[in-house]
């Protein structure tokens, strides 16, 4: 009789214990897969190319990419993430080509980062 | 041990684990589609180059409801910037954008005038029947009629047509 209880325990011991193995590589791939530099290089280039379209002459946006920079460290990549050239933004937090994204405003657009503060601070001034 | 062995449990966390998988790299492996909001700025843009505050701005029209503004001088006038060289197939296909602009007078007289600058051969996707069709993978056209005045207050009527394609980047 003692034996018997003492395997009922041990099995679900052993069930839960498996169970517990599953869910975290399930956590861990779905986690991997959400914060990964594609993913991030793609968000970033769209959404500062929609800012600089919305955005007036004179405007200076600060931008937080904190999760962005958090990334590029993981990746060892310390060159700069943020680049506008000919109307395209390029996000780069890997090495690789990174992310383009165009915008239409016809604007002179210049970028300096603060990777310290992990701020990027956009700048829109008409063009000359 | 029946439990933590059995076949059948193992195939529903294989099952299970697939399942999880596929929807995951199905969500986050299609990009991003911005195509919308990015018309709806374009819109907004070429509405605030022409207007402000219900009147359309100087030099717009003549008071002769001549449409000063056309093809040639839109995108001096505008600011705005067709060029996309982050799509390299841009040049054959002549662009990723089109836009469309319609103004019609009301009174005695009826005036029109209209202009379109960007890729003509988008031009089917702004039909009235297409947009409300809607599908993922055509271009996103948004199109917006409002009333504004002139200086001498005649009433006008503005239509804006903004489409973006950028489908390569916007749709799996």
């Amino acid at each position: 009789m003692e034996n018997k209880r003492g395997n009922v325990l041990t099995e679900n011991l052993i069930f839960i214990i498996l169970n517990i193995a599953f869910i975290s590589i399930i956590l861990i791939f779905v986690f991997t897969r959400m914060d990964n530099a594609a993913t991030l290089e793609e968000t970033y280039s769209k959404q500062i190319a929609l800012m600089i379209d919305a955005a007036q002459p004179g405007t200076e946006i600060h931008l937080n990419m904190g999760d962005a920079f958090d990334r590029a460290d993981k990746e060892r990549y310390y060159n700069s993430a943020v680049s506008v050239e000919n109307n395209v933004v390029n996000v780069k937090l890997s090495e690789g080509a990174g992310h383009d994204y165009s915008f239409f405003n016809n604007a002179d657009v210049s970028v300096t980062e603060y990777r310290e503060d992990k701020l990027v601070v956009i700048f829109i001034d008409p063009k000359e | 041990m029946d439990k933590t062995i059995s076949v059948y449990w193992f195939v529903i966390l294989f099952i299970t684990a697939g399942a999880v998988a596929y929807m995951v790299v199905a969500f986050y492996g299609a990009p991003y589609d911005v195509r919308k909001i990015e018309a709806g700025v374009l819109r907004d843009a070429i509405a605030e180059c022409l207007s402000n505050g219900g009147y359309l701005k100087e030099g717009i029209i003549s008071n002769e409801s001549k449409l000063f503004i056309n093809s040639n001088n839109f995108f001096d006038n505008c600011s705005i910037n067709f060029k996309t060289p982050d799509f390299a197939e841009s040049v054959s296909t002549g662009g990723e954008y089109y836009v469309e602009v319609e103004i019609i007078g009301e009174g005695d007289k009826l005036d029109k005038g209209s202009f379109e600058v960007g890729n003509i051969n988008l031009r089917e996707f702004c039909s009235d029947e297409l947009i409300e069709k809607g599908s993922r993978i055509n271009p996103v056209c948004l199109k917006t009629s409002f009333y504004v005045l002139d200086s001498w207050n005649k009433k006008y009527i503005l239509t804006i047509s903004a489409l973006v394609r950028k489908t390569e980047k916007n749709v799996q």
